[in-house]
């Protein structure tokens, strides 16, 4: 550690960064070095200012009681099966565990993940227009029969790109539906394994749900096209969506 | 996989389990109800959106809190859900009500902490610190490029590791420590400047902060 190190190095060590060994030598040179012990004093004193002097909104009045409605009014959400299956699960139910465990460790489904990477991404759109517009925009830019998925009134295109899914051409549309962002990726399915962790029936059609990171994927497959619908949207409003995409 | 092969359906959970789950939640994700608003404040700059975005964060947190990795950091876990919605929701609305309003200085209310003048040509870094308003940050991180805001608040203001930062922001950790780094500069740098408006600090006081070092040590 030299001085000409302290600028690029004091804020890794005052934010408690450092290993055992590089804090030491830090420490080192400090105590042999006036200016750069300065240097260091002032940053400390600089973040325990910041930390002080920042005001700390209140709590607007009602927003705790608000919020504890909103949550009474959702379904609750499944246990927390590894912690309640160790501690509660008597010794009987062990092989039921395992399967718990390898439930819970499942991987995503890559389409799950590109899907939800895509959709926080924020990319910004090629085309906009009318379905029908869009539709023919794509008919020479992707290799197989792109359909944008039927949506009720209430949504509306924004707009979409190219993108590719596992190397392939996709299609990529964003959609406003009552205010909530939707995106939708159009995929050729053929040789790529639809999977989550759960399938639900809509009419004939088996979608796939899933989720990470707090939004809800929904797959599902119509005539050789696939489609992946991404959004913050609980899932019983994902299955309306996709069951007006499929209706015959 | 069918989840009706594994697990129960939600509707034939117990009360007792669901109330399990939703104390649960209270002890580890509201308690950082204060924290998320906060974060949500700094990000929207508008109390209802600060709301919305808080309430928003908490219901999804709820919906998902089976996929919470118990023994990682909660309050993390909270902050990334916040800044994703935050992305997705909010961004533009926030960018666009900037560009509209062209932020003008902030209102500098707050009690000041007296101050010798004589000391501020003693020391002035210690003088800008110690005249500094708890408007004067507000207004500071206020000014702060988003990217940089929410790794500063993160680290100085929350106390998140590098890594949670990174986990939170979805970068890399390299990047988190040169937000952090322009950030904290950028930060000093206008509050020095507040300090020379308010007549703590004259002009010819100010030394760049806090470098200076390496041509004074050797």
């Amino acid at each position: 550690m030299t001085c000409g190190d302290i600028d690029r190095f004091v804020d890794a060590y005052l934010d408690g960064e450092f290993g055992d060994d590089d804090r030491a030598e830090m420490e080192r040179h400090l105590q042999t070095c006036a200016a750069c012990a300065g240097v260091a004093q002032r940053h400390a004193a600089f973040k325990a200012t910041l930390r002080a002097a920042a005001p700390r909104p209140s709590l607007p009045a009602g927003l705790r009681a608000r919020i504890d409605a909103a949550l009474a009014k959702v379904p609750p959400p499944r246990p927390r099966w590894r912690r309640v299956a160790v501690r509660y699960a008597p010794p009987a139910a062990a092989a039921a565990l395992l399967g718990m465990l390898m439930w819970s460790t499942h991987p995503f489904s890559p389409v799950v993940e590109d899907a939800i990477a895509k959709h926080q991404r924020d990319l910004p759109v090629e085309v906009t227009g009318r379905p029908d517009q869009v539709r023919a925009w794509f008919a020479d830019k992707v290799g197989f029969a792109f359909r944008p998925p039927r949506l009720p009134p209430n949504s509306v295109l924004r707009g979409a790109r190219l993108a590719s899914l596992r190397e392939r051409d996709a299609a990529y549309l964003v959609y406003d539906v009552d205010g909530e962002k939707v995106s939708v990726l159009v995929f050729d399915p053929h040789d790529l394994p639809l999977e989550a962790r759960r399938t639900r029936y809509v009419g004939n059609h088996q979608v796939y749900l899933d989720g990470a990171r707090g939004y809800h994927v929904a797959l599902y497959r119509d005539r050789d096209v696939g489609y992946a619908f991404t959004s913050d949207m609980d899932e019983d409003r994902m299955i309306q969506l996709v069951s007006t995409a499929v209706a015959p | 996989m069918d989840e009706r092969a594994v697990l129960p359906p939600t509707s034939m959970l117990s009360p007792r389990t669901a109330g399990r789950t939703r104390e649960q939640f209270e002890r580890e994700a509201l308690v950082h109800l204060d924290a998320l608003y906060g974060l949500a404040t700094r990000l929207t700059h508008d109390p209802r959106d600060a709301e919305d975005l808080v309430q928003d964060t908490l219901l999804r947190a709820f919906r998902f809190f089976d996929r919470f990795e118990e023994g990682t950091h909660c309050k993390a876990w909270l902050f990334k859900i916040l800044h994703n919605d935050f992305i997705n929701k909010y961004r533009r609305r926030v960018r666009d009500r900037e560009i509209a309003a062209q932020l003008g200085p902030g209102e500098g209310a707050g009690a000041t902490v007296s101050h010798d003048a004589a000391d501020a040509a003693r020391d002035p870094e210690r003088a800008i610190l110690d005249g500094v308003l708890s408007s004067d940050v507000q207004r500071a991180l206020d000014s702060l490029p988003e990217e940089f805001r929410v790794a500063v608040i993160l680290s100085d203001l929350e106390e998140l590791s590098y890594r949670e930062i990174a986990d939170v922001m979805e970068c890399p950790i390299g990047t988190v420590m040169s937000r952090l780094y322009r950030g904290r500069r950028l930060l000093q740098q206008a509050l020095r400047q507040y300090a020379v408006e308010r007549g703590l600090l004259r002009d010819a006081d100010v030394i760049p902060f806090p470098s200076g070092a390496g041509d004074k040590c050797k």
